[in-house]
């Protein structure tokens, strides 16, 4: 007899640290109650989600390095532009049911998204470059030449 | 005063964190899907490269996992018996890792009369 899938995992999503936000908490167990009874509004709730992708931002001293979690998707699916001082990623990630499969579970439902990000410092765009590996989006923008570190010698008196 | 047995110990060596510096645990999103044949578990997992992969199957439990810069992803699943053991393939693409597993021969086998009352 078929076993129902249990998810035993402490790791269930309920202890990620990102949920620990309860408002985004809120939306992505709304968000799922109702993909369940009804995808398009799903989709929806889903869509105001405004923390999709997963973006980190580091700074390496010489340049900004993002990097935006994006599994299954492709150049063609995502739109990157950098302009002045700002970065925006916008896409669409569509998910499908295998043809001839019944579904159990859906957690990776289609998502449309934009993203912005305002850079702290002057950035020199169009030295920016993008690569897209294992389903991670990695943009590295060079900051302008006024806006690098710079040291400074201190004089001894 | 009882007797207290010391026993002395051989010196251990030091225990290793089992914390990284910037490790985060994470439960992958996944969808599972079903047909007559196989079983179909899809997990993303950003960033995970082909060998950074797990998947083991210790009746009744599979374990699906993925290690990335900073992240340990896994998750954890109990599957009821029928599963071919030895069929599980897996596939990793996109950041993206397919899991079929085969429905064995009896589960397959198993249909239900339904009879007109």
């Amino acid at each position: 007899m078929l076993a129902r899938w249990n998810d035993w995992s402490p790791l269930s999503r309920f202890s990620q640290p990102e949920s620990r936000d309860p408002v985004q908490a809120f939306r992505r167990e709304l968000g799922r109650l109702l993909f369940d009874f009804d995808p398009f509004s799903a989709d929806f709730a889903n869509a105001q989600y405004a923390g999709y992708p997963r973006v980190t931002l580091e700074d390496n001293g010489a340049a900004y390095v993002l990097r935006a979690e994006v599994p299954g998707l492709t150049e063609k699916e995502l739109d990157l532009n950098v302009e002045g001082d700002t970065v925006t990623i916008k896409g669409e990630r569509t998910t499908n049911v295998p043809e001839g499969y019944s579904v159990h579970r859906r957690e990776r439902a289609t998502q449309r998204f934009a993203r912005s990000f305002s850079l702290p410092a002057q950035v020199d765009s169009e030295k920016a470059e993008a690569s897209l590996q294992h389903g991670v989006l990695t943009v590295t923008i060079p900051k302008a030449q006024q806006a690098q570190p710079r040291k400074i010698s201190v004089r001894a008196h | 005063m009882s007797d207290t047995n010391i026993s002395k110990q051989p010196q251990q060596s030091p225990v290793e964190s089992t914390r990284e510096s910037a490790g985060r645990r994470v439960s992958p999103a996944v969808d599972i899907f079903e047909n007559a044949e196989n079983f179909l578990i899809v997990a993303d997992l950003p960033g995970v490269e082909p060998g950074a992969t797990r998947v083991e199957f210790n009746p009744p439990e599979l374990l699906v996992g993925g290690k990335a810069a900073g992240v340990e992803y896994e998750r954890r699943f109990e599957l009821g018996a029928g599963i071919d053991a030895g069929s599980i393939s897996a596939q990793l693409k996109h950041g993206v890792l397919t899991i079929e597993l085969k429905k064995s021969a009896q589960l397959r086998r198993r249909k239900v009369e339904v009879r007109a009352a």
